[in-house]
């Protein structure tokens, strides 16, 4: 019933888009910017599929208006490798089996860069606890944790 | 989803039972009715009701299925549809009178309930119909008593 | 999700306007963790949205001699962060910490979890024990209203539809006082609390009690405070005997909501148990 102008920063570069009210940020980014790699889980915000970093805090995308989003700077999983290739902590998710079907794994790298960035020295129960919102049903989270020490600053 | 209440109400039987079976009089003693009107044997009217930002109005029918004014028994049926968020119920609802001022009310509800309205979940339903039930109750304490 | 008109207002003056103009069929957008939700559902279908994004001063944290000020859009993770709420009462950092998951700590603002009113969140239980008020206003009038008289029932307050929350305020904690916020979750950590106590007493030099308030949350339709308990413990020393006293009044007190958390009976057990245990803690 109302059109909005956003602008926002996508993992470094300027989107400017018309949203109309009700579009969530999770259908702007999959449907409307072919940002894939977010994922839509059970959609109210429990699961962690959808997580991004808004201005570096992971929140989940199902449950943010475009709209609120305006003026922020957004962070997806399509974000965290460089030219150079994946990001340390997307080897480490590599290395020590940090995922199995997959589907938990761009909102896990999300939420896992976002605690490194703003926690780098976490403890292994702040790593939990920061963490234990995102959800996976193959892993038994041993390789996650695991990932998520070795990626970590010495 | 079944429940199940008792109330006490401090009037002799026979007036509760008229209360009661004063099909439309009763109906406007439920808390958020509104526009009630008789229909030959059928009620109808809307309910409003409202949980926090939730709001609901159902509107349907209530008639008296059975009904045996020696035992003090009778089983209403109920249906009503929401308009606001989509969504319908169908209760059975068996009264039943027992004692003499004070009389006994004991109302067994068995409502199925479709649609969006299901979101609410039980807990917060069962808690609306206490609320609802109560009022009425405290409603026809008055109407009785004023007969 | 429905269409609807979204509105941002630039300022609180704005906001109060547009919010009177049709308070029935508009509804407040903070955080938006159970507003977008409930709009997904449909379960709400509000004509128009107001934004409150854009009214920075609603964020502010502030202590001083009177005691501390919360914004009403202060996230729970600013919060759970702010050295003047740790330095205010560590308890009630720990309560905003334990609220949901990281991601809904960062989204969702006190203000939006007050007005929500759902009986199971965790920051009204432990403002309520730290004898909160919060400040809400209309275009017509400000008004401030005790915790004590603002949770009507479940997802219901005493607020007006025109009213706007703008912050809570908490007092001065005696000299001395020792708080505690307990959290009991026997199905997962970013569950709702099957019951939750706070918890706050002060001591004189003697040992004696001379201020105790005991909250409980998911214990009823509302948060609730065990006054009969509470009363029962001044004058007191915390010992066994007063402390096991004061948790079976608590128990009394609650009108707990069955659900998959736990039967009534269960919960009333165990708001017994957690407020045992809670003053066990600060005794």
């Amino acid at each position: 019933m109302s059109d909005h102008s956003i602008r926002f920063r996508l993992n470094g570069a300027v989107v400017e888009r018309v949203v109309p009210a009700e579009r969530l940020l999770l259908d702007l980014l999959r449907s409307d910017l072919g940002k894939t790699g977010t994922k839509d889980g059970c959609s109210i915000g429990v699961c962690g599929l959808c997580t991004v970093q808004v201005d570096g805090a992971p929140m989940s995308a199902c449950l943010l208006l475009a709209t609120q989003i305006d003026g922020a700077a957004i962070t997806t999983v399509e974000g965290l490798a460089s030219a150079d290739g994946p990001s340390e902590l997307q080897e480490a998710f590599i290395a020590e089996g940090g995922f199995q079907c997959g589907i938990c794994t761009s909102g896990q790298l999300v939420a896992a860069a976002a605690l490194l960035e703003a926690r780098p020295d976490a403890t292994a129960a702040e790593v939990s606890d920061w963490m234990m919102g995102n959800l996976c049903r193959c892993t038994g989270y041993y390789g996650i944790a695991r990932a998520i020490a070795s990626a970590r600053p010495r | 989803m079944k429940l199940e209440h008792v109330v006490s109400i401090d009037a002799p039987r026979s007036r509760v039972w008229a209360g009661l079976m004063d099909l439309p009089a009763a109906a406007r003693c439920v808390p958020g009715a509104r526009d009630i009107a008789a229909d030959g044997d059928v009620v109808r009217g809307t309910l409003e009701v409202r949980v926090g930002p939730v709001r609901l109005s159902l509107a349907g029918s209530v008639i008296v299925e059975q009904r045996d004014d020696i035992a003090g028994t009778a089983r209403l049926r109920a249906d009503a549809a929401d308009q606001r968020i989509g969504g319908a119920l169908r209760a059975f609802v068996d009264l039943a009178v027992t004692g003499d001022g004070p009389t006994q009310l004991r109302v067994s509800t068995d409502v199925a309930i479709l649609g969006r309205i299901g979101e609410l979940g039980q807990p917060l339903i069962a808690r609306q119909a206490d609320k609802v039930l109560a009022g009425f109750a405290d409603c026809l304490r008055k109407t009785v008593a004023a007969t | 999700m429905r269409p609807f008109e979204y509105l941002e207002p630039e300022t609180l003056d704005e906001a109060l306007a547009l919010l009177a103009e049709d308070p029935d069929d508009t509804l407040v957008l903070a955080g938006g963790t159970s507003l977008v939700i409930l709009m997904k559902q449909e379960l709400v279908r509000p004509a128009r949205v107001i934004g409150l994004r854009k009214l920075a001063q609603l964020r502010a944290i502030r202590s001083g001699d009177a005691g501390l000020t919360i914004g009403a859009l202060a996230t729970h993770g600013s919060l759970a962060r702010a050295s003047d709420v740790n330095a205010f009462s560590p308890a009630l950092a720990a309560t905003f910490a334990a609220v949901a998951t990281v991601r809904i700590r960062e989204q969702a603002t006190v203000g939006g979890n007050i007005v929500h009113a759902d009986p199971s969140q965790d920051p009204p239980v432990t403002l309520l024990a730290l004898d909160a008020t919060a400040v809400a206003m209309s275009k017509a009038r400000a008004r401030r209203i005790p915790f004590d008289e603002l949770f009507v029932d479940v997802f219901e307050t005493s607020l007006e539809p025109d009213e706007l929350l703008l912050r809570v305020e908490l007092p001065a904690l005696p000299v001395g006082a020792r708080a505690t916020y307990k959290k009991f979750l026997p199905n997962t950590l970013d569950d709702y609390a099957t019951v939750a106590v706070a918890a706050v007493v002060a001591t004189d030099a003697d040992g004696r009690c001379t201020h105790a308030r005991i909250a409980l949350g998911g214990a009823g339709p509302v948060p609730l405070r065990a006054h009969d308990a509470e009363r029962s413990l001044v004058g007191r020393r915390l010992d066994d005997r007063s402390i096991t006293e004061a948790a079976a009044l608590a128990a009394a007190a609650t009108d707990p909501i069955a659900d998959l958390r736990g039967s009534a009976r269960y919960k009333r057990a165990m708001a017994g148990v957690w407020t045992e245990r809670a003053l066990r803690e600060i005794a």
